[in-house]
């Protein structure tokens, strides 16, 4: 009985440790007092600044575009190297798999580095480009991973059926192996945004004049202290995160619902 | 457009020196296969043998070392497996889980781009034939695996292809199952008037359901023929070993000798009568193929002197092992004959045993 009451306890402590800071940058985003030491009645006054600073809104629509094509471009190769790789069976497998996961184990400061002295050799300008492939790197590893372990299930008659039944390779992808990785093919593009979005370190590296991604702008603002508009842009993030977490649990679930009927 | 035609009409696949080669090992040696319109034909073979080799060299699944396909008279060797007449019945059934039964069935009919009122009506027709017409809303997952099977079939045949492969359709089945759906493929097969190759290792399905069988082993067809043939007259010891139960007993056929009925020495044993199953110019080892249930055992009389080793009851017939001159040889008995004309008998009971000649069969193969 102790022991359960002691568990019981912790658990509620770690939730409370995940969701107290969440709650408290809603909360503070209201705040009328000009800094989070303490609170002073409610206002829209950061939300107010937040759009009308166009150096911050600069840098969120850098990390949006950075983001999107990230999690568009991870996603079409991660379906490409998983479907090739789950239906390969000869030699070689699983050094491919360890060459594919590999990013994910080397330090991504090692990585930024390389890559700059690669960008600067051959001159290339940094800017949303280089952000894009430095932030690929980090995500291609983990959309290949989600969308491999759906395409790994998938019977592999299933394509041999299709061309059977007149499919050209391309309507073999579109009428088949799509609707049934669709599932995974939205984890994998959430998962490379999200990477994408919040990623710091290969952002420090690769981010040229005028390209200053959001989470560098938030780490810069520290040295001149948090204004309570970052308040009001995590707040909002974290709205958008929610909707987001809401659409794509409800049409698992309804999918869910859908098949376990009868 | 190859349309060299060199077969008549009436065969819906021809296969010409057919090989396929794997990393220097031959899983198919070169053969030559005519399957005729509107028939059952069975692949029959062991696990390894090449028939599912040979099967998806006809579906194009395989590209084969060398040879030809032809269907419906036409060459195919070099024509994708989507643009060749022919579907295909998976063993894993392959229904496509994320559509429902009717759009299954209706899957080819909408790639090929066939009207959708037609479409429509010909897939109602398919499921009415595999008696699913009722299930089209439902999903794969939500089906029996002897309903899956069924709209695995509607989906093969719903767009009248000239051949059906079956590749072990009901090896996932249980045993009841098993055999009506035994009967049911074969009435379907009727109905449509499509020609079905059927692939098997079961040589209990490949006989009743089957106009004509291949039997292959080791990359090669042994012996096409009807069941009846097939069973009753081999041609080769693994054909009469692997269909139903054979003595199989070594002798050697002396030269010359030829068709009818020969006496063959047989150690142990002494001079037995058989029929050859083919002329032998030079003296060779062959096999003596003795069916269980073409010995007669009497208490009495001529024949060949054995002691009954066991004795096993299976219901409408006993299975006698019985050691003759230090070999074993198997022979069966109905019940009602045992009754009748063996009343009380036991182990180490001595019986005479013998045969008609034409039951004996010589292969040297």
């Amino acid at each position: 009985m102790t022991v359960d009451r002691v568990v019981n306890g912790f658990a509620r402590g770690v939730f409370v440790f995940l969701y107290l800071p969440i709650v408290a940058v809603i909360v503070y985003s209201f705040n009328a007092a000009g800094t989070n030491t303490r609170f002073e009645g409610l206002t829209l006054q950061w939300y107010v600044e937040l759009f009308q600073d166009a150096a911050l809104m600069q840098t969120l629509q850098t990390s949006a575009i950075v983001a999107v094509i990230t999690a568009t471009v991870a996603t079409i190769i991660g379906i490409m190297f998983a479907l090739g790789i789950a239906r390969y069976r000869g030699r070689g497998r699983a050094s491919l798999l360890a060459l594919i996961a590999l990013p994910l184990i080397v330090p991504e400061i090692v990585l930024g580095v390389a890559l700059l002295s690669v960008f600067s050799t051959t001159r290339i300008p940094l800017g949303i480009g280089t952000l894009v492939l430095g932030h690929l790197i980090v995500s291609l590893p983990l959309a290949t991973l989600v969308l491999m372990s759906s395409a790994v299930m998938l019977d592999p008659s299933l394509p041999e059926a299709a061309t059977d039944l007149g499919c050209t390779p391309w309507q073999t992808f579109t009428r088949v192996y799509f609707p049934l990785l669709r599932p995974a093919v939205v984890a994998a593009w959430l998962l490379s945004f999200t990477t994408s979005f919040s990623n710091i370190v290969m952002s420090t590296f690769l981010s040229g004049v005028g390209s200053t991604t959001l989470p560098l702008k938030i780490y810069s603002s520290l040295k001149t202290g948090l204004t309570p508009t970052i308040n009001a842009l995590g707040a909002l993030l974290i709205l958008l995160t929610l909707v987001i977490v809401l659409l794509v649990g409800v049409t698992q679930m309804r999918r869910i619902l859908v098949e376990s009927r009868g | 457009m190859n349309t060299q035609t060199t077969s008549t009409a009436a065969s819906a696949v021809e296969i010409q020196g057919l090989s396929k080669e794997f990393a220097g090992h031959l899983a198919v040696h070169p053969l030559d296969l005519e399957i005729r319109e509107n028939e059952f034909f069975s692949i029959l073979g062991p696990s390894g043998c090449g028939k599912t080799t040979l099967m998806r060299m006809i579906t194009g699944f395989e590209t084969p070392s060398a040879g030809r396909v032809l269907l419906g008279g036409e060459d195919v060797t070099g024509v994708p497996t989507r643009n060749r007449d022919l579907n295909m019945l998976f063993q894993s059934y392959a229904l496509f889980p994320h559509l429902t039964v009717f759009e299954n069935v209706a899957f080819e009919l909408r790639v090929r781009r066939v009207a959708k009122s037609e479409a429509n009506r010909r897939t109602r027709e398919a499921l009415e034939l595999v008696k699913l017409g009722h299930l089209g809303d439902r999903k794969p997952d939500q089906l029996s695996g002897g309903q899956r099977q069924r709209v695995a079939l509607a989906r093969a045949v719903v767009s009248g292809p000239k051949v059906v492969l079956l590749d072990e359709p009901l090896g996932a089945l249980d045993q009841q199952l098993r055999k009506e759906m035994q009967y049911e493929l074969k009435r379907m097969q009727r109905e449509v008037g499509i020609t079905f190759i059927y692939v098997t290792h079961d040589q209990e399905e490949a006989l009743t359901m089957s106009d004509r069988i291949a039997v292959m082993s080791e990359g090669v067809v042994q012996q096409v023929a009807g069941p009846e043939d097939i069973y009753n007259k081999p041609e080769t010891r693994f054909v009469a070993g692997f269909i139903g139960s054979c003595n199989l007993l070594d002798v050697t056929v002396p030269e010359g000798v030829e068709g009818d009925v020969v006496t063959v020495p047989l150690d142990g044993i002494g001079a037995v009568r058989g029929v050859l199953g083919e002329t032998v110019t030079h003296e060779r080892t062959g096999t003596l193929l003795l069916r269980p249930e073409r010995i007669e055992v009497h208490r009495d009389g001529d024949g060949i002197e054995g002691t009954v080793e066991t004795l096993t009851f299976l219901g409408e017939e006993w299975h006698l092992h019985l050691s003759v001159g230090g070999r074993l040889i198997k022979a069966s008995l109905s019940s009602l004959v045992k009754e009748r004309d063996l009343p009380g008998l036991a182990t180490g009971d001595t019986l005479r045993l013998s045969w008609r000649p034409q039951d004996a069969r010589i292969v040297v193969r």
